[in-house]
C-alpha cells in the first residue's frame, strides 16, 4: 500500500550527442532508437518508481546538449532535487563540458546529488575516456554509472541511485 | 464569431492568474489541451499550473516582471515539449502579457517553430558530431600509420650496420658500386622515416613542451653547423655563421636542432660548390629573426604558394617534401614564423622568427663573433 508520494524534479545534463535522450527514452517508453534526433529547450517526461511503500514521482528535464549552439539555462536546472550528468565514453571531450556543466549546475541549484552517467557502454571498444579522465566527477558524485541506452544496461540502475541519493539527503529513513 | 473557439482553431489556449496563484482557462480547449490537462468535462477548474506544465515554473519568474512592469510588454518562453499518454510529443512556448489588470498567460502549440528551429539545429549538430568523428579517426589512422613507419626503422638499423661493414671490406669494383648505392638508398630511407615521424610528434605535441627559459639559440645554431659541416665539405660548400648576440629563445632544444638542420641542408643541396650557406640571427621587437642564406638558383616561383605545405616536393629534386611543412608547424607552436625570400644578389633566404624566451638575452650589449 502505498503511504507516500514525492514528486521530485530531476535533470537531464551533458554535451550534445552524449544520448540524453536516449537514457530517458529507454527509462520512460523501454524504447531506443538508432536515429540522432536533437533536444529542442526542454522535454518534460513523468516516470514513477516505488521504493517500499513510497511511490516517487520523476518529472524528467530533458535538456538540450550544450555546445556551441546552445547552452544550459541556469533557471532550467533551478529547484531540481538533483540530475544526471551524462558523458559520452567515446568523446573525452564530453568529461570536460560535463565538469563546466556540473559547476554551472551547482551554481544555479545548489549541491544537489548528481549520479555521472557514462553513456555508450555498448561501444566501449571504442571508449576514448580512461578511468582518470572521471576522477574530478567521481569524487562528488553520488555514484558513477555505465550505461546503455541501446541495450538498456545500467539505465534504471542510473536513475535509481540518483533517486535514492535524493532521498538519503531529504530523509535518512528513505534508504 | 466566438473569439475563444478562434483560439482553440489556432492550438492556443489563454489563462487568467486568479488571486490564490493558479490559473483558470478564459478561452476553448484545443485537443492537446485535453491530452495533457486532466479536465472534468463540461467545468473549468483552476489549476496550478507548474503541476500540469512543469516547465513554466521556470518561466514565471520572468512571467511575473512582465505582469508587474509598469510599463506591460509581453514575454514569450523558450519552447517546450510535453508528452501526453498516447506518447505524442507537443511542442509548447508560452507567453505573458498583462491585459487590463488581468495576468494573462497564452499557451500555444507551435510545430512549425519547432521543426524549424530543430531542423537547423539538427543539421549543425550533426555536422559537428560528424567533424568531430572524423577528426577521431583520421588521428587514430594518424597514429596507427606512424606506428607502422616507426617499426619500418627497426630493421632498417641492421640493413645500414650491415651494408657499412660490407663496404669496409676489400670489395670487387662492381660490388663496392652496389653496396654504395645500397647505403646511400637506405640512407634516404632513414631520412624519410625520420622526416615523416618528425613532423608527426610536431602535429601532436604542444607549446607546453617549451623549457622555462626557452633554448640559446647561439649553441642551436652552432651544433646545427658542426652536424651538417661533413656533409657540407662533401658538397664543398662552406657553412659561415653570423650571429649579431646570444639569445635565449621560447624553443624546444631537441626540436630547434631539427628546425635549423633542416634549413641548412636545404641551403646545402641546393648550393652549387665553391658557394657558402649562411646563417644570421638579429633581434628585433622581442623576437629573434634567423636567417639562412644560400648562393644558389632561390626558388622556383610555381613553388611558392606551396613551398610550407606538407609534401610540396621541389621538383629540382632531393627532400621529402616535408622538412619546409616540420619547420613552419613547429616554429607556429612556439608563437613564431617561417618565410622565403629571393635574395637581391642571387640565392635564397630562409628565415624564421621566434619570440625570445621571458628570460630575456644573455647579454644585448656583446658582440658575439663565430663566423
Amino acid at each position: 500500500m502505498i503511504t507516500k508520494v514525492t514528486k521530485l524534479k530531476v535533470c537531464m545534463i551533458g554535451a550534445t550527442g552524449v544520448g540524453k535522450t536516449s537514457l530517458v527514452g529507454r527509462l520512460v517508453h523501454s524504447i531506443f532508437s538508432e536515429t540522432y534526433r536533437t533536444t529542442i529547450g526542454v522535454q518534460i517526461e513523468a516516470y514513477e518508481m516505488h521504493r517500499g511503500n513510497h511511490k516517487v514521482q520523476l518529472i524528467i528535464w530533458d535538456l538540450s546538449g550544450e555546445d556551441e549552439f546552445q547552452s544550459v539555462q541556469p533557471a532550467y536546472v533551478s529547484g531540481s532535487a538533483g540530475y544526471l550528468l551524462v558523458v559520452d565514453g567515446t568523446r573525452r571531450e564530453t568529461v570536460d563540458t560535463g565538469r563546466t556543466l556540473e559547476e554551472r549546475v551547482r551554481h544555479a541549484a545548489g549541491n544537489v546529488p548528481f549520479v555521472a552517467v557514462v553513456n555508450k557502454a555498448d561501444l566501449v571498444a571504442s571508449w576514448e575516456m580512461r578511468p582518470a579522465d572521471l576522477e574530478p566527477l567521481r569524487k562528488r558524485a553520488s555514484g558513477v554509472v555505465e550505461t546503455s541506452a541501446r541495450s538498456g544496461v545500467g539505465v534504471r540502475e542510473a536513475f535509481e541511485l540518483l533517486v535514492g541519493a535524493i532521498l538519503t539527503r531529504m530523509s535518512p529513513q528513505w534508504t | 464569431m466566438d473569439l475563444s473557439t478562434v483560439l482553440a482553431a489556432l492550438d492556443s489556449v489563454v489563462l487568467d492568474r486568479i488571486a490564490d496563484g493558479r490559473f483558470e482557462r478564459k478561452s476553448g480547449a484545443p485537443s492537446w489541451w485535453h491530452a495533457l490537462v486532466d479536465e472534468p468535462s463540461g467545468s473549468i477548474q483552476p489549476l496550478v499550473i507548474s503541476d500540469v506544465f512543469p516547465f513554466l515554473s521556470a518561466f514565471l519568474p520572468d512571467a511575473e516582471r512582465a505582469w508587474s512592469s509598469a510599463v506591460p510588454s509581453p514575454i514569450a518562453s523558450e519552447l517546450w515539449t510535453q508528452t501526453d499518454a498516447a506518447r505524442n510529443e507537443i511542442h509548447l512556448e508560452a507567453t505573458a502579457a498583462r491585459v487590463d489588470d488581468s495576468a494573462v498567460l497564452v499557451i500555444a502549440r507551435n510545430d512549425q517553430a519547432f521543426f524549424g528551429r530543430q531542423l537547423l539545429l539538427q543539421r549543425a549538430r550533426e555536422l559537428r558530431l560528424t567533424h568531430d568523428a572524423l577528426m577521431r579517426e583520421i588521428e587514430r589512422e594518424d597514429i596507427l600509420l606512424h606506428t607502422i613507419v616507426h617499426d619500418l626503422a627497426a630493421p632498417l638499423h641492421s640493413i645500414m650496420g650491415s651494408l657499412s661493414l660490407l663496404r669496409a671490406l676489400d670489395l670487387p669494383p662492381a660490388a663496392g658500386r652496389w653496396t654504395e648505392i645500397a647505403v646511400q638508398a637506405a640512407a634516404r630511407q632513414r631520412q624519410l622515416i625520420q622526416g615523416i615521424l618528425h613532423v608527426f610528434v610536431a602535429e601532436q605535441s604542444g607549446a607546453e613542451t617549451i623549457p622555462p627559459g626557452g633554448v640559446e639559440l647561439l649553441r642551436a645554431m652552432e651544433r646545427a653547423v658542426s652536424e651538417r659541416e661533413p656533409v657540407a665539405r662533401q658538397r664543398q660548400v662552406t657553412l659561415a655563421m653570423h650571429p649579431t648576440g646570444s639569445f635565449r629563445i621560447a624553443a624546444d632544444e631537441t626540436r630547434l636542432l631539427r628546425v635549423l638542420t633542416n634549413l641548412v641542408d636545404n641551403a646545402i643541396r641546393h648550393s652549387p660548390p665553391g658557394k657558402q650557406v649562411s646563417m644570421t640571427a638579429v633581434a628585433e621587437d622581442g623576437s629573434v629573426q634567423l636567417s639562412i642564406d644560400d648562393e644558389g638558383s632561390g626558388v622556383s616561383p610555381d613553388m611558392l604558394p606551396n613551398l610550407f605545405q606538407k609534401l610540396a616536393r621541389d621538383p629540382r629534386g632531393g627532400g621529402t617534401g616535408l622538412g619546409l611543412y616540420f619547420c613552419r608547424i613547429t616554429v607556429e607552436l612556439w608563437g613564431g614564423g617561417i618565410g622565403y625570400e629571393p635574395r637581391p644578389s642571387g640565392g635564397a633566404r630562409f628565415w624564421i622568427r621566434l619570440p625570445i624566451a621571458a628570460t630575456g638575452r644573455d647579454d644585448r650589449a656583446q658582440k658575439v663573433d663565430h663566423g
